[in-house]
């Protein structure tokens, strides 16, 4: 049943659906038959750019930039890019190159946060091996951790090189997305560029680009800042600079140096095998992935409560068998307990639970904002459900 | 049935598939002149601005950077062509008053009253708040298309939503006051 308000927003909103083949027609027929293509510029152009981005955001040498621009296409360089070389490369064409390339090694420093320095290898599209020294004195864990990462076979291998131990573990099967580091190269195209002029990095005068972006987590704004310097003759970066603030508010800098595509990378090094003298250690992984699979089930099913809840005056459903016609199915109802809410019942009330027999490492808890927890605690977890005799 | 997602409709745009704009324009057209109906509050002008808003979206739209957004980048451009018609309706305003020329505009056909009453209520919301339920209802009901345009996460959304509800209610509640 559906509420007068839903009705009446329902029909309010059917105006705008008014006259919308003619209107579609009409529009369809004045556009030319092909968007705008973002062309490629020339040497001369790509100058022009970085130029008008620079100088012509300052009012004061507005008047100079067109005496400038004209030297630029007249002999081909420009003064603020460092060399000739360097005015040629457009961020495009190093994108095209990582793009092109089938390996990548790099090292990786977060030293500000105390991170270890990772060296990482990755093979196209789904072979990656991270090593990183621990190095905390007295303890047993320090010493090299590899980890190795299949995502073609969706399987990983965690070597601990001091306790000569070696765990297997599931991983999903996407493209290669470690740290999102080699993923991040990829999808740079998300963020928004610029040019910095050029600096000298040991014997190369590399040419600058900042890309910026900006994203929402959660109810954070996550700024990302990279700065990637090129080599102006293979259009490939050699150094990173990575800024990120995190959900929690702190900030991280990486830097990310000895940057090699296409090294000849030996293909032993990404094996699943565990080394003869490593003993093999069970993985609680299958816990790890069955709990993001009930996570997601939890949030079909609460997804399917609100869309119950609009079409019932506010009222929840008697019991999860009322969601089927909301493509929520006996099998994914299983192994849950529900708790039918009153109408508009407070955002942190308990709604859906994993049933257990005995706790063990904690269940996931849906609530009626449709957000869903890992509770870790059983005490915490029948504090909460107490409260919601206290709420609505 | 497959149902393309914006990020491969605006590269076959891209690519030369006019077609392809077609499908954008059915999923966004009725959003988007909701969007602009909050400015105008005529649904003439809305429609007109709301082609213009997609005609602005087809000349640029190689500057979008992630084709995924296309839905939320679209209803930036809305907003930036509302404005710049409610200036320029001002300055018309303002020239009509010194000249002494009052112009009466059309008013839209004869509505249901109610939902006459619902539209101008749903004008006075919040933006935020307006726009979720544009998107929600006009979006098929989908709160994960909604969503999306808006950046929200789903509980965050259906907060959004749900407020826009309440405040919708307690608005109508009043004005039935005023009337008895």
């Amino acid at each position: 049943m559906k509420t007068p308000l839903d009705k009446d927003l329902n029909k309010a909103y059917e105006a705008f659906n008014q006259n919308h083949n003619h209107l579609r027609q009409t529009l369809m027929a004045s556009l030319p038959d092909r968007a705008e293509q973002h062309k490629p510029a020339g040497r001369a152009n790509h100058a022009l750019a970085f130029i008008g981005d620079t100088i012509m955001r300052s009012r004061i040498t507005k008047i100079a930039a067109a005496a400038v621009i004209i030297i630029v296409l007249m002999v081909g360089i420009n003064e603020f890019g460092g060399s000739g070389n360097g005015a040629g490369v457009a961020w495009g064409d190093v994108l095209e190159n990582i793009h092109n390339s089938k390996t990548l090694t790099f090292l990786i420093r977060a030293e500000e946060q105390g991170l270890p320095s990772m060296k990482v290898m990755v093979i196209d599209p789904y072979l990656s091996r991270v090593e990183f020294l621990i190095e905390i004195p007295d303890s047993p864990i320090s010493g090299k951790q590899i980890r190795i990462i299949d995502k073609g076979q969706g399987r990983g291998l965690i070597l601990n090189t001091v306790k000569k131990t070696a765990k297997v573990c599931r991983a999903e099967k996407t493209g290669v997305g470690l740290y999102g580091t080699f993923r991040n190269f990829r999808d740079l195209v998300d963020f928004s560029v610029d040019k910095i002029g050029s600096r000298q990095i040991g014997d190369k005068q590399a040419i600058g680009f900042k890309l910026k972006k900006q994203s929402q987590k959660e109810q954070t704004i996550v700024k990302e800042e990279i700065k990637v310097w090129a080599d102006p003759e293979t259009k490939l970066p050699i150094l990173m600079e990575a800024t990120a603030n995190t959900a929690e508010g702190q900030i991280i800098h990486q830097i990310i140096t000895d940057i090699v595509f296409d090294a000849e990378l030996n293909e032993s090094l990404f094996s699943l095998e565990p080394p003869d003298e490593y003993e093999l250690e069970v993985f609680d992984g299958d816990d790890y992935v069955n709990r993001i699979k009930s996570a997601v089930n939890m949030d079909r099913i609460l997804k399917a409560c609100r869309e119950y809840v609009d079409e019932h005056d506010g009222q929840w459903p008697d019991n999860l068998q009322d969601l089927a016609k909301y493509g929520v199915n006996k099998p994914a109802l299983e192994g849950y307990i529900y708790l039918k809410p009153p109408a508009s019942p407070s955002e942190s009330r308990i709604v859906l639970y994993e049933a257990y027999d005995s706790w063990n490492d904690g269940i996931g808890v849906g609530f009626a904002d449709g957000h869903i927890e890992f509770i870790k605690e059983e005490s915490d977890f029948k504090n909460r459900l107490g409260k919601n005799q206290d709420q609505r | 049935m497959t149902t393309l997602s914006d990020k491969m409709l605006v590269r076959a745009v891209l690519a030369g598939d006019k077609a392809a704009y077609e499908k954008l324009y059915d999923r966004y057209a009725p959003l988007i002149r909701a969007v602009c109906f909050d400015t105008t509050g005529n649904l003439a002008d809305a429609q007109d601005l709301a082609q213009d808003v997609f005609m602005r979206a087809y000349e640029k739209l190689y500057q979008l950077h992630d084709p995924a957004r296309f839905g939320k980048w679209l209803v930036g451009i809305a907003r930036r062509r509302c404005h710049e018609w409610l200036r320029r309706s001002l300055q018309l305003r303002d020239k009509r008053v010194e000249l002494s020329e009052v112009q009466i505009a059309m008013p839209d056909p004869p509505d249901d009253s109610r939902i006459e009453q619902l539209r101008e209520k749903i004008a006075m919301l919040p933006e935020k708040e307006r726009l979720a339920l544009h998107a929600f209802y006009l979006q098929g009901k989908s709160a994960d298309n909604a969503r999306r345009i808006m950046k929200l996460s789903r509980s965050g959304f259906y907060r959004v939503l749900e407020r826009a509800r309440k405040r919708l209610r307690r608005l109508l509640a009043r004005e039935m006051e005023n009337v008895r």
